[in-house]
């Protein structure tokens, strides 16, 4: 049925193209059309890159904390946690988290619950939904809008960085990248993963009288902790 | 296809309550502008806002001269990364074909996001009437859901309502005290939709664009409720109108960067899906089923006619924001479900009704501040012109109408004619009018407007008057 369907929707486009008259012929983009639209120069050097991507997210309403070593995220970390009083934290497993051994010693905080993510759809939903922040690491992140990449796989689910009123987010600095144009670059060769957010701030509505309000429906406070220090990239 | 198509819309009715309404008169004052200030700023930080904006009509005109190859591919590669793609000649084979999944799934409970094109099938009357509990969870739409009331616009879909309206709403349907404040209503509506998105097993998304080299569906939300729409539910729906297909990655970099800041004054909005195929048999959650309906319901005619170009339309509603019409008037008293320009120009070739089309055209004064706006330069007020001509060849005029078009004519032919006439009809005027202005005449004409009187002296001979002077 479908297989038919298709045939008459394309066949009466193709008639519809055809009765049309008029304009020429349009050719598409060439590469040095698209270069028009970059907003962050190829050029940029990466500590150019980490000071747009910070003026940006600030600018979106994400709070950028630079860390400069590993006991320094430690203690970055732990700070926050107390800071947004949060006693459930959803951990992922990741190769740069399981690196840096942040889960020795998260564990170790007696006023902290680490939750594993669950295997099962049910009961990773009760979790995301019920914990109070998750911690996940960005894929990659764009220096033009101050944009976390965040890209799902059985590690990393989609609730993970969205359910939690809470998002924390490492960011090594490597994975930085300037344009949009660059972003989507990187996909156009490869298959995309199934699902690729770009995040840029907490979530928010304007619904109201245009009145903006911080936290409509994913989390309401996004915070990144910038990974400057060369030994965290992989 | 709108809730007032089957009886008539009362055009000048619904412009009379519009104007007499405070709030809105207030809200359209305010809003559009604000919104329009923000776009301009936002514009300003593209290098060449110009060239940008020729190459995102030309990636449209391109995606919509190949739009069968780019639709095929685009169902193709989605298809190979375990997709379905359906194809709906009009809105109520979407409908069929969506209540269908629904049940073949064992579907009881959907969310949606805000979505026209939705709007424009009624999808959440169907939905409701097949069995589903069925929740708008944009929070603009879920106010209009919870009061039986539609969008009026495109991406402000309440601009209409106030805090008070929502509060009082609120508090008779969610259970909550009696507030007014924005985030404390916003709190209330988040936590009355975070059950919802926990328990539900249908997803209804809307789709910004579609990407036909990768098969991807991109969306567009700042609230996280299309996030959440298109990661909780096991089974998804995506439902686009035919023209929103892209050839490329690059395109949509392109075209994000203009849409997003002609549409809210962003850079970019809090969260850009891009979706390619349901979840992997590894992942814990995302869709086990992805659905992609693709709707025509008369958009391979306006492909086939010469109003093509309305097809490039991105659906980002900078017209309204600028279109002094709809500013006064809001988007209900066009009783379609695409107010403002876009709306103008759309719905007469959409749905192909006289009482509709014959007044949807008078709502254009042919200013051109759409045009201005439009970011891919869409000329509405041409299009708007050209549809005029066609509705007035195609009714048979009355006699009278064409001997005073006989007339008019005669009379513009030659300066001197056309000088006579107007001396002449100050004459036969004269009588009527009180202190310089006709306020009856035995036309419609004068039952909202004031006539003035042709002038003593006209304009031609002030002129005449001025260039003698030294």
């Amino acid at each position: 049925m479908s297989t038919t369907d298709r045939q008459q929707f394309l066949d009466r486009l193709r008639h519809a193209l055809a009765d049309h008259h008029g304009d020429p012929d349009v050719a598409p983009l060439t590469p040095a059309d698209y270069e028009q639209a970059r907003l962050t120069p190829s050029s940029t050097t990466p500590a150019g890159l980490a000071e747009r991507f910070t003026e940006m997210a600030s600018d979106a309403g994400m709070i950028v904390h630079p860390v400069a070593s590993t006991a320094d995220l430690t203690s970055q970390l732990t700070s926050l946690l107390d800071e947004l009083s949060i006693s459930t934290l959803l951990l992922p497993h990741d190769p740069l988290l399981d690196s840096l051994a942040l889960r020795g010693q998260l564990a170790q905080r007696a006023d902290l619950t680490l939750l594993d993510l669950p295997a099962d759809r049910e009961t990773l939903t009760e979790a995301a939904f019920n914990a109070d922040a998750a911690l996940s690491v960005a894929t990659y992140a764009l220096a033009e809008t101050g944009s976390l990449v965040l890209t799902a796989s059985a590690d990393t689910p989609r609730l993970l960085s969205l359910a939690p009123p809470v998002h924390l987010c490492l960011l090594p600095v490597s994975r930085l990248l300037g344009d949009l144009l660059d972003l989507l670059a990187l996909y156009d060769a490869s298959a995309l993963p199934p699902s690729v957010t770009l995040v840029t701030g907490p979530s928010k509505t304007a619904d109201i009288e245009m009145t903006l309000v911080q936290g409509a429906h994913g989390p309401i406070a996004e915070h990144i902790l910038l990974l400057s220090n060369q030994e965290h990239t992989e | 296809m709108t809730a007032t198509s089957h009886n008539k819309h009362p055009f000048p009715k619904a412009i009379k309550t519009a104007l007499a309404n405070d709030y809105l008169q207030h809200a359209l004052d305010t809003y559009p502008r604000q919104r329009t200030g923000r776009v301009v700023n936002a514009l300003k930080e593209l290098p060449d806002l110009e060239h940008v904006r020729q190459q995102a009509r030309r990636i449209r005109d391109y995606s919509l001269a190949h739009l069968d190859t780019l639709l095929a591919q685009l169902a193709d590669n989605l298809e190979q990364h375990g997709g379905h793609v359906h194809w709906a000649r009009d809105a109520d084979h979407a409908r069929q074909l969506i209540t269908d999944i629904a049940g073949q799934h064992n579907c009881r409970l959907a969310v949606k996001t805000k979505s026209m094109t939705t709007e424009e099938i009624a999808l959440t009357d169907a939905l409701s009437r097949a069995g589903l509990e069925t929740y708008e969870t944009d929070m603009g739409e879920l106010i209009l859901q919870l009061d039986n009331d539609h969008p009026s616009h495109i991406i402000t879909p309440m601009i209409h309502k106030s805090r008070q309206q929502v509060g009082r709403l609120f508090q008779q349907k969610l259970g909550i005290s009696y507030t007014d404040d924005p985030a404390q209503l916003i709190g209330a509506a988040r936590a009355h939709l975070r059950d919802k998105f926990r328990r539900a097993d249908l997803g209804i998304i809307g789709v910004n664009f579609a990407v036909s080299q990768t098969g991807s569906l991109v969306m567009l939300t700042n609230e996280g409720n299309g996030r959440l729409t298109a990661a909780r539910p096991r089974v998804c729906v995506a439902l686009m109108g035919m023209e929103k297909v892209i050839p490329s990655l690059a395109d949509l970099a392109l075209l994000l960067k203009l849409t997003v800041r002609s549409a809210v004054g962003s850079r970019i909005t809090v969260y850009t899906n891009i979706i390619t195929g349901p979840a992997r048999p590894d992942e814990p959650d995302g869709p086990e089923q992805l659905h992609l309906v693709i709707l025509d319901n008369g958009r391979s005619n306006i492909l086939a006619s010469p109003y093509r170009d309305l097809l490039a339309c991105l659906r980002c509603g900078a017209c309204l924001n600028a279109c002094p019409v709809y500013r006064k008037i809001g988007g209900h008293a066009y009783g379609s479900v695409y107010p403002g320009p876009i709306g103008t120009a759309l719905t007469p070739l959409l749905e192909p009704d006289l009482h509709t089309t014959k007044n949807m055209l008078e709502l254009c004064s042919l200013c051109g501040a759409c045009l201005e706006r439009c970011p891919v330069n869409i000329d509405i007020p041409r299009l708007v012109i050209n549809q005029r001509r066609d509705l007035n060849n195609a009714r048979g005029n009355s006699r009278l109408y064409r001997c005073g078009l006989a007339a008019w004519a005669w009379a513009y032919r030659t300066p001197g004619r056309y000088t006579f006439c107007q001396r002449a009809l100050r004459l036969l005027l004269r009588p009527l009018a009180r202190k310089g202005w006709i306020r009856r005449l035995p036309s419609p004409w004068t039952a909202v407007r004031d006539l003035p009187l042709p002038a003593k002296k006209l304009f031609r001979d002030l002129w005449k008057q001025d260039r003698q002077k030294p």
